[in-house]
């Protein structure tokens, strides 16, 4: 009876981390209306509605995505890489351009973007490829060089749309997997140098508003009007929040517009909780993502077999990264980058892409070997 | 094996995550505990602005409360630099139809440094919904009082002007400035980031107080027919410049004051500095003839001389001190009051000479308020020249009857013949009649104030028998007659002093009042260098003074003292 298998898997899964990620989906909702707030007299956009059709959309995906034992989604990982990379191709041929990069692929009023899917299949695809080499393969370069490869191919089409961020969070991810399956050390350092040798050729590559946002997080008080606006209004919303913030629906930063309105859901909405609720409740956003990633982490280190294992450490590595990168851009720790905050940041394709991560790890947390 | 084993790549990943974690919440505590206070000190600059408000500044009005100046709101367009210099060159261009400004200034004010620039001034409401409707970001509109004279260059002289900021400059403007002005106040107000204001912090506010206004003794009216028979003048005489000044003798009030050349005080930077000077206070010249009265109402006072009494004008040529004085037309013997109103310089010098004395005629002059200011509420007044007797030649009593070797203002001469149209009595000039709130309740009233008494009334009496004789037939000012009334005058034709030598050009004037019993008015005509024929102040500040007088007398509905011939009235019917 296959219902019941289901239902018995659902017992199985991983309790804390549908906890954390519950909270957080409220969180988000309940900080996008207030981002999107201006005031009582002012109409209030509809975005937070949107965000909860992502959000049901994505919480059945999630269970899909948990079910199904993940060595058969792997042993598609193939299929999943090669609709990726097609997808990724269309969107340079017909993309939608916003904000001055082609990234979205428009289906009637709606639009994916393709980027965000081709970090699950870099992800399934990679694994799959670590799992099939054996323990002598993965100390040779060959196995680096093939992984490699492997990502550097979406790495490319997406620099292409230009999407500097979503192109760097495919960089961790190969050297997480990598890292975990046991590639020697000393070669991941040589190509981190070569890696470094390089940036000088790709700085030249830059166009200038992401070279404006890199020299702007190294100097933020060279231009505090422009390039360094929302770095600067970000940290002044983060900084008055205090200790306890200023209530919900209080953040004057955000609702004077200082914050910048387009981005603000999407982009700081970290800042938007730091401002209305003050340390507590970015620290509680914090910690609830580590909840997450060291939940993650153990489903990692618990996984049945080595693909478990590569699968759980290439989610967390992509989850991290875009928290990381994130609360780090709004309270100036790292550079403007428009990397959303998962399941926080408003935004359908990263909502669908984030559940379908977290379902991953369920999913192998459910087939974990139980003694 | 060598390198690292699974289970230090395990402990390794933990590590990164952990570490990365420690930094963001460490960065979290400074920011959110302990740079709290600094940056909410940013955030609150950012936000708040305060604003000054400027209290509306008073009127100025005529002796009937008529309006001769007053404040209307209009505003300031400002920027802020900080917001409008990313797009500088777009607004400017959207900005510049509307505030009429240059492309290229605008552009460099709105890419400045600072949060705030003015860009133009003076914008009226319908402009600054136009502008508005543009919805550029970083603009600020301020209110701003605009000072408006709404009579153009009527006794633009008397009111001054106010400078760009709103102050004073010349005149009642410059003088009363304190009264008028107003207090300003501010008001803290909350923006958004587009820089709309969002809303007022009145609680941390103090509101503005308007100012007061101010009456003045000037008549609108009178004003005006002074200054169109003084710009008849100019245009027939071709002087360079011109004074009229009517007052009223018994009270020293001053009805009218106009200068010529002028200007309008709503541009007042359009007129040469030239224009704008009040040249019935600021300026001084030899009296010439008129100052003749001083010597015989003198006389007259000490009782040394009758009207009847007779002098040997030695037919037009005396030598005198080793220098001829001469007569313009040769008289042999004529009386004191003839002496007066055929106006012989030889005559004067005799009274003076013979009957005053030195030491007394200075006296007189001093007391008559020669040689020092009047202290009317004017900026920019002088005080004259009257040599003290120390510094006297053997000449001078020769010359200072005939107004040489002296120099007074229009305004010192108009006053000092008051003192004797009016029993002997000299006022102080008054300009102000009182200082109202609001609701026009007086704060400051200005009576009419005596200083001094330099003749009898007997005396003045005398003197009016005389000087009504001026505007008659026989007398130097025929044409200055006015129809109906008994007036009384001296003429003045004083020869222009250019760099210490005399020169063929002169001062043509005629001081009158009436009626000559009980003056109610009385009008000083002066024109600088008429150069259209006749220079004699008879001839050519007579007329004037009767076409002022005309006019003032009926407005003023003063009773004539001759009765008009019967056919004359049916015929006005």
């Amino acid at each position: 009876m296959p219902i019941k298998r289901y239902l018995d898997q659902l017992k199985r899964m991983h309790g804390l981390l549908t906890f954390a990620m519950v909270v957080l989906i409220v969180g988000s909702v309940a900080f996008i209306y207030s981002a999107s707030y201006r005031g009582p007299d002012a109409p209030m956009p509809s975005l937070y509605k949107w965000q909860v059709v992502w959000f049901s959309l994505g919480l059945a995906l999630y269970l899909v995505v948990a079910l199904v034992d993940y060595r058969l989604v792997c042993q598609w990982a193939a299929v999943w890489y090669a609709l990726a990379i097609g997808l990724l191709l269309l969107v340079l041929l017909v993309g939608k351009s916003v904000h001055g990069s082609k990234s979205w692929l428009g289906f009637g009023g709606f639009g994916i973007q393709p980027a965000e899917f081709a970090k699950l299949a870099a992800i399934t695809a990679l694994s799959y490829y670590l799992f099939h080499r054996t323990q002598q393969q993965r100390r040779q370069w060959a196995t680096l060089l093939g992984a490699m490869a492997l990502v550097g191919l979406p790495v490319l089409l997406i620099l292409a749309q230009p999407d500097l961020g979503s192109a760097m969070v495919l960089l961790p991810i190969c050297f997480g997997l990598l890292f975990v399956a046991g590639v020697k050390v000393k070669h991941l350092i040589v190509v981190a140098l070569i890696g470094l040798a390089l940036l000088p050729v790709a700085w030249w590559q830059l166009k200038p508003y992401q070279k404006a946002r890199l020299t702007n997080f190294l100097h933020p008080e060279r231009d505090p009007i422009n390039t360094g606006w929302n770095l600067n209004q970000s940290l002044i919303a983060v900084g008055t929040g205090g200790w306890t913030g200023k209530g919900y629906l209080q953040g004057t930063q955000n609702q004077l517009g200082y914050m910048p309105r387009p981005v603000t859901p999407s982009d700081f909405l970290f800042t938007v909780i730091a401002e209305e609720k003050g340390f507590v409740g970015s620290v509680c956003v914090v910690g609830l993502y580590v909840v997450i990633l060291f939940s993650g982490l153990r489903i990692a280190a618990e996984a049945r077999d080595r693909l478990g294992m590569l699968l759980a450490t290439g989610v967390v590595a992509m989850l991290f990264f875009h928290v990381f990168i994130n609360v780090g851009m709004t309270i100036g720790l790292m550079p403007i980058t428009g990397l959303p905050l998962p399941l926080l940041s408003y935004g359908g394709s990263f909502v669908l892409a984030s559940m379908t991560a977290l379902g991953l790890l369920q999913n192998v947390w459910i087939h974990r070997r139980v003694y | 094996m060598s390198g690292w084993t699974h289970k230090q790549r395990a402990l390794a990943v933990v590590l990164c995550l952990s570490l990365s974690f420690t930094a963001l919440a460490g960065r979290l505590v400074d920011l959110q505990v302990f740079r709290r206070t600094e940056l909410a000190g940013v955030a609150e600059s950012n936000r708040e602005q305060v604003v000054r408000r400027q209290g509306r500044r008073g009127e100025i009005r005529d002796c009937n409360n008529n309006l001769l100046a007053n404040s209307q709101s209009v505003r300031i367009v400002a920027a802020d630099p900080s917001i409008t210099a990313s797009n500088a060159p777009a607004i400017a261009q959207k900005l510049a139809p509307f505030l009429k400004l240059d492309l290229a200034v605008l552009q460099a004010k709105l890419t400045g440094s600072g949060k705030y620039v003015r860009l133009k001034t003076k914008v009226d409401e319908d402009t600054i919904a136009q502008i508005k409707a543009l919805n550029i970001r970083g603009l600020v509109f301020e209110d701003q009082l605009l000072r408006t004279y709404p009579n153009g260059p009527l006794a633009s002289h008397v009111l001054g002007f106010v400078d760009n900021e709103h102050r004073g400059v010349q005149g009642i403007e410059s003088v009363l400035e304190q009264y008028l002005q107003g207090l300003a106040g501010y008001e803290v107000i909350e923006r958004d980031r587009k820089g709309r204001e969002i809303r007022a912090l009145r609680a941390e506010g103090i509101g503005p107080r308007d100012g007061f206004h101010v009456v003045l003794t000037i008549d609108q009216v009178i004003q005006h027919i002074a200054e169109t028979e003084l710009d008849k003048a100019m245009a027939e005489f071709h002087p360079s410049a011109g004074v009229i000044i009517v007052t009223r003798p018994k009270t020293g009030e001053i009805l009218a004051m106009s200068s010529r050349p002028t200007f309008d005080p709503n541009q007042p930077g359009n007129a040469p500095a030239d224009s704008r000077r009040n040249r019935c206070v600021s300026d001084v010249a030899e009296p010439g003839s008129t100052f003749k009265i001083v010597v015989a109402s003198g006389a007259l006072n000490e009782g040394t001389i009758r009207l009847d009494d007779r002098f040997d004008c030695e037919n037009g040529a005396w030598l005198y001190g080793g220098r001829i004085l001469h007569d313009a037309h040769p008289y042999s013997v004529l009386s004191v009051s003839e002496i007066l109103y055929k106006s012989s310089n030889i005559g004067a010098a005799k009274i003076a000479i013979q009957r005053l004395g030195a030491a007394k005629l200075y006296q007189y002059i001093r007391n008559f308020g020669f040689g020092r200011k009047t202290g009317i509420a004017l900026p920019g007044e002088v005080s004259g020249i009257a040599h003290p007797l120390t510094r006297w030649t053997p000449l001078s009593i020769s010359r200072i009857p005939m107004g040489h070797e002296i120099a007074a203002t229009p305004l010192q001469m108009i006053m000092a013949v008051n003192a004797m149209a009016n029993g002997g009595r000299l006022f102080k000039p008054q300009i102000i009649k009182s200082i109202v709130d609001e609701n026009n309740v007086p704060l400051l009233t200005y009576p009419p104030q005596q200083i001094a008494q330099p003749i009898t009334p007997r005396a003045s009496i005398l003197m009016a028998a005389a000087l009504r004789k001026v505007p008659a037939a026989d007398g130097t000012a025929p044409k200055a007659a006015v129809k109906g009334y008994d007036a009384a005058g001296k003429t003045g034709t004083a020869q222009k002093i250019e760099n210490g030598q005399y020169v063929r050009k002169y001062y043509s004037s005629f001081i009158g009042y009436l009626p000559a019993a009980d003056p109610e008015i009385s009008i000083l005509v002066s024109l600088d260098n008429p150069t259209s024929g006749s220079y004699y102040g008879g001839t050519v500040a007579g007329p004037v003074f009767r076409g002022v007088a005309e006019k003032v007398t009926q407005y003023l509905a003063i009773p004539p003292q001759f009765a008009e011939p019967e056919e004359k009235k049916v015929a006005q019917l």
